[in-house]
């Protein structure tokens, strides 16, 4: 009984550490919203070239969230942030309807890689605020979520600027992540 | 000015960020005057080079206002090119000159989000919009747009 009280007490007080790997094409919002969340407030960010990484806490896990650059040529080094990662963030600029299509592309060459087979997916339909932007059921269409095959995944609407929504994302995050411990 | 006319099929890829970069105007920054030629990023709306500081905040408007894209980290698509190679700052001062006496004085004074709301930003964006797509160039102005608050 008193060793069971204790795992239950260390799993209450205990925070979790939660590799996150954020990535996505040049300009959907990833450092923003990655600054958004550390500090709460909206930085003018420059395209980032090379990668940041900050720990965000939330409902007690830490998040180690990977934020990196999404130029056409650095996409080939994505690869080497993939080890270990539990969640994937999948940051798309819903009003860029031109490269919808290339999002896609960029996703699902993603979730073929072995070393991404066990992370939870998670799509930031971001730039909601911006006109004629797609809302988060057409991203879901758009980039073929629905035959996705063995991924826990989720579509969230938000938008990096006002911090709508990012928490609602972490919030299936943290449960999805916690219930497959 | 000779590069203007060169067609992109006698270009090598390799020839072609200097080719823009030999446009008028084009070493450095529209937005700031920075010499940007050792990393040179471009707003495809507006077919203007500027610097990767500049490159951010247009990023901030949103691609219905300022496609961005870098020389160095993206790969352009011959179209794309194509596009750069008619522009460059000069001509897109020259413009804003003419069409709305926004000098490059008052273009530099300007707030950022301010100037890419300008009625002469505007109509420049979608001329080089209806050129690339073919169409009859506007010629109206369309008042200010309305700017979104962050």
């Amino acid at each position: 009984m008193g060793l069971l009280f204790s795992k239950i007490w260390a799993r209450m007080v205990s925070s979790k550490e939660m590799r996150i790997l954020m990535l996505g094409l040049d300009a959907a919002g990833k450092t923003t919203i990655l600054y958004r969340l550390k500090l709460a407030e909206v930085v003018t960010t420059i395209p980032t070239v090379g990668f940041n990484v900050e720990t965000v806490e939330y409902k007690n896990i830490k998040f180690n969230v990977w934020d990196v650059g999404g130029q056409d040529k650095i996409r080939k080094l994505w690869r080497f942030y993939y080890q270990g990662t539990d969640g994937l963030i999948f940051v798309v600029d819903s009003s860029d309807r031109d490269r919808i299509n290339d999002a896609k592309e960029e996703l699902q060459h993603l979730l073929q890689h072995d070393e991404l087979r066990d992370a939870v997916l998670l799509v930031l339909a971001n730039k909601q605020d911006l006109p004629y932007a797609m809302p988060a059921a057409e991203i879901v269409e758009k980039l073929e979520l629905k035959h996705l095959q063995n991924r826990a995944w989720y579509c969230q609407s938000t938008v990096a600027s006002t911090g709508d929504g990012l928490y609602e994302g972490l919030d299936w995050l943290s449960r999805t992540l916690s219930a497959r411990q | 000015m000779a590069h203007a006319h060169e067609s992109l099929e006698s270009l090598p890829p390799a020839r072609r960020t200097a080719a823009v970069l030999a446009l008028p105007g084009n070493t450095s920054c529209f937005d700031c005057d920075m010499s940007c030629s050792m990393d040179p990023w471009v707003s495809l709306s507006h077919s203007s080079v500027i610097c990767i500081t500049c490159a951010g905040q247009h990023r901030s408007f949103g691609v219905h206002i300022s496609y961005v894209r870098s020389m160095k980290l993206d790969t352009l698509k011959d179209s794309e090119w194509r596009l750069l190679l008619k522009g460059g700052n000069d001509a897109f001062q020259a413009f804003l000159a003419d069409t709305q006496s926004v000098s490059r004085k008052v273009w530099l004074s300007l707030p950022m989000e301010t100037r890419y709301h300008t009625p002469a930003a505007d109509l420049y964006r979608r001329r080089l919009q209806a050129m690339t797509d073919g169409n009859d160039l506007p010629e109206e102005l369309r008042p200010a747009t309305v700017l979104r608050r962050k």
